[in-house]
């Protein structure tokens, strides 16, 4: 028995001492939300995790580093033309696909090809217009019909896939080949159950950091938790919602991981709709909503007020000098009311228009998400001593999008009074102001308020095609400030990205800015 | 033996009752009125909910929303069985094999998938829901009611007032409804507690209107702001969940008593 007992603290001493020599993790169980399907660049399902976990796999021309800069990756170097419109790329040499084929400049070629002949939701748009040429094997030169001042990231969102196996795919939509140059390598899918993901040891930035990566599917936020107290699992894509963070944060053997995230939650009025078509009222309604308040209420303060600029105070583009709205108490947001021309002039404790119209609005939100349907109702209390009434109505979130956004084209109008809206975090990765705030619906593809400001449309146009990053910035300085002052919808927060792992199994983890520790960067030796 | 378990249902009801109709709530159950996941105390004896609004009061509020749907669906539902089980019945030949035929789809239709689906499209309030469980649950009793009425239409004294020239009305008013009413009430006992069960799940999946108080939107909340996983289901779940239980238990003795005094093939064993 003591002999037993003898032999298996050596086994352990040794493992451990295996385990400091190649600090390796051996094994890290992540639980993912919903499946990825095959976990190709055109299977995956979702954005967060999904596209997350295909650049395991797989690997870009460049990669963002923890600010969310992008840096060189499977390039070694990249020059822009003065013009901003010619990208020429040095490969690194000696890169190897898994499958042992050595990695070249025609797998570029033809990835960015297959996107530009395949439409990808994700990747086909930014190469619109895009050339690419191949001197040699190692350099990449590409063509930019007009110049982008985020082409960068661009060439760090797609991924490349090997041309001596996609030419053969009869249908890249549904094709499944698990062969990447990233730093796992993806051999085991059950599906609905589990991925597993081996280290890819010949891998040409660095060694993976965790020798084995089992994503377990486990579609209930409870029950994922669950798993994590139990020792179970060792990490979870889902973020930890607020009020679990005390909890956590008091046992030892969890850490609690968080930053700032660039999802943002917004409340959006109808600008073509009376009587959100007047700037003026809209501020009003600004003045009414303590922000303050909806982050300490309904994100326990884990959180960002929202900035009236749209973009988030931790982006490189936040605009310093901005202010934020000006509180309005109630006697003076009466007042302000009064001015404008609404009255209650029937008693009954609501205001009227000058046509007689009650100020009562539907305020719409979806109905599978606590914390909107809360910002949602404490809205409506914030704007009911004003004798405005918002009738919270919380529907599913197919038909409030379909109402917001239908089909997702901004072109086919809108049906609403207001909403509790968001937008995911390349939005405010890529500051997509154009998108956002632009009156052409063409170009305004995310300008769900129907929001028309002509001076801004200039702007608007005129940093979507700078390429200089100083320039770009003052002209978004001044963007900041046109959209703060006309309050097209209100940004109410920027929940903060919480996450809880077991720190014994792996300790990695790097926070990449707004977007959270699930990245390539969190898995690879930096 | 059975009338004390009748007597207990009975009380269930009507305490239930009277917290709907006084609401003895301390807080409106809308305000927050203190810091949001706050534990039991003596200000608030089953602690906050997530934005800070007192626990207790919504689930006391929630009694009323519960009730009423329990209610107003049964008594809809019930309406409608009883025209349908009469007309069926009486009518009989090719009007009752119609009315039965839609009563067998109606029976066989798989019941929470179509109110999800019914309640995503027509949107959550407490009219909708209301409505659906009615729409849904009026087949059963129809059944139980025709077969009533065929029975009765061929007792002696009935056939006849019939062949004295007494007319639909006349019969309808004087031998059929005092017949069918007790098994009726029977009936809408049962639909009133399947009423409030559904009501409560369909909120409790966010299918009904979460804006609503109700014992299933306290849940819903709960769950969705991690109840389960902090500890704070004690005071959050438990106190709806037993109310709901409650509930269906009282209506449940309160049917089972009144079953067993209206429904013949019972009667006698």
């Amino acid at each position: 028995m003591r002999v037993f007992k003898i032999v298996a603290f050596l086994l352990v001493l040794s493992g451990l001492m295996l385990f400091t020599a190649t600090a390796q993790a051996p094994l890290v169980r992540l639980a993912i939300p919903t499946t990825e399907r095959a976990l190709t660049p055109y299977t995956y399902n979702t954005g967060f995790p999904g596209w997350y976990l295909l650049m395991l796999v797989y690997d870009a021309l460049m990669v963002t580093d923890l600010d969310g800069v992008p840096r060189p990756w499977l390039a070694e170097s990249v020059r822009v033309s003065p013009d901003g419109t010619v990208w020429t790329l040095t490969l690194r040499p000696n890169i190897r696909w898994h499958d042992g084929q050595p990695f070249t400049s025609a797998d570029v070629k033809f990835s960015y090809e297959l996107y530009q002949r395949v439409t990808h939701p994700r990747f086909s748009g930014p190469l619109r217009g895009v050339t690419v040429e191949t001197p040699d094997a190692r350099t990449v030169v590409l063509r930019l019909s007009a110049p982008s001042p985020i082409f960068d990231l661009t060439l760090a969102d797609t991924p490349i896939v090997p041309k001596h196996i996609w030419e053969k795919a009869p249908d890249p939509k549904t094709f499944e080949s698990p062969v990447g140059t990233g730093p796992y390598k993806l051999v085991q899918i059950v599906p609905d159950q589990f991925y597993r993901l081996e280290a890819n040891a010949d891998y040409f930035a660095g060694k993976p950091a965790v020798q084995a990566l089992v994503l377990p599917i486990i579609r209930d936020a409870t029950a994922t938790f669950t798993a994590l107290q139990a020792g179970q699992i060792d990490a979870a894509t889902r973020t930890l919602t607020p009020e679990l963070v005390a909890q956590f944060q008091g046992r030892p053997d969890i850490k609690v991981l968080s930053g700032p995230g660039f999802v943002s939650t917004l409340l959006l009025f109808n600008n073509e709709r009376a009587p959100f078509t007047d700037p003026r009222v809209r501020r009003v309604i600004a003045g009414a909503i303590d922000f303050n308040e909806l982050v300490r209420t309904i994100l326990l303060g884990l959180g960002t007020v929202g900035s009236p600029g749209f973009i988030h105070p931790s982006s490189p583009w936040y605009n310093q000098a901005l202010q934020s709205y000006a509180r309005l108490t109630p006697e003076q947001a009466n007042r302000a009311l009064d001015e404008l021309g609404y009255k209650d002039t029937n008693g009954d404790g609501v205001r009227e228009s000058s046509d007689g119209k009650p100020l009562r609005f539907e305020l719409l939100t979806r109905s599978g998400d606590p914390v909107r349907i809360r910002a949602a109702e404490l809205i409506a209390q914030a704007v009911k001593p004003l004798g405005i009434v918002f009738d919270v109505r919380a529907l599913d979130s197919d038909t409030v999008a379909q109402r917001v956004w239908p089909d997702f084209d901004a072109c086919k109008g809108r049906n609403y009074d207001l909403a509790i809206w968001g937008w995911s975090a390349p939005v405010m990765t890529q500051a997509n102001v154009r998108g956002l705030f632009h009156s052409d619906c063409k170009l305004g593809t995310l300008n769900v308020v129907g929001y028309a400001n002509k001076t801004l449309d200039g702007l608007l146009d005129r940093q979507a095609q700078t390429a200089n990053r100083e320039e770009r910035k003052r002209l978004l300085d001044e963007i900041q400030k046109i959209v703060a002052d006309d309050a097209p919808f209100l940004t109410l927060f920027y929940p903060d990205l919480i996450f809880a792992v077991r720190p014994a199994a792996y300790d990695g983890w790097a926070f990449l800015k707004g977007e959270g520790i699930i990245h390539k960067l969190s898995f690879v030796k930096r | 033996m059975k009338s004390v378990l009748s007597i207990i249902g009975l009380v269930i009801l009507g305490a239930l009752g009277g917290i709907a109709i006084f609401t003895p709530a301390p807080y409106d159950p809308h305000e927050r009125v203190s810091a949001p996941f706050q534990p039991p105390s003596p200000q608030h004896w089953l602690g906050t909910n997530d934005i800070g609004q007192d626990i207790f009061s919504e689930v006391v509020h929630g009694t009323r929303t519960s009730l009423l749907v329990g209610v107003v669906a049964a008594t809809l539902a019930i309406l409608l069985g009883v025209v349908v089980g009469v007309t069926a019945g009486y009518a009989g030949r090719s009007v009752d094999t119609l009315l039965m035929r839609v009563v067998d789809v109606v029976l066989v239709v798989p019941f929470l998938p179509l109110m999800i689906l019914l309640g995503a499209y027509l949107g959550p309030s407490l009219i909708t829901v209301i409505a659906v469980i009615a729409a849904l649950m009026w087949a059963r009793p129809a059944r139980v009611i025709r077969s009533q009425v065929l029975v009765l239409k061929n007792l002696a004294y009935v056939e006849a007032a019939h062949a004295i020239g007494g007319s639909f009305w006349h019969l309808l008013r004087r031998h059929i409804i005092p017949a069918i009413v007790p098994l009726a009430m029977a009936q809408l006992v049962t639909v009133a507690s399947s009423a409030i069960l559904i009501e409560s799940s369909l909120a409790f999946l966010g299918l009904g209107d979460p804006v609503q108080k109700s014992w299933g939107t306290v849940l819903y909340y709960a769950q969705a702001r991690g109840a389960f996983l902090t500890g704070a289901w004690v005071w959050w779940v438990l106190p709806p969940g037993a109310l709901i239980t409650l509930s269906v238990l009282g209506f449940a003795l309160v049917g089972y008593a009144l079953e067993r005094r209206s429904n013949p093939r019972l009667r006698h064993h």
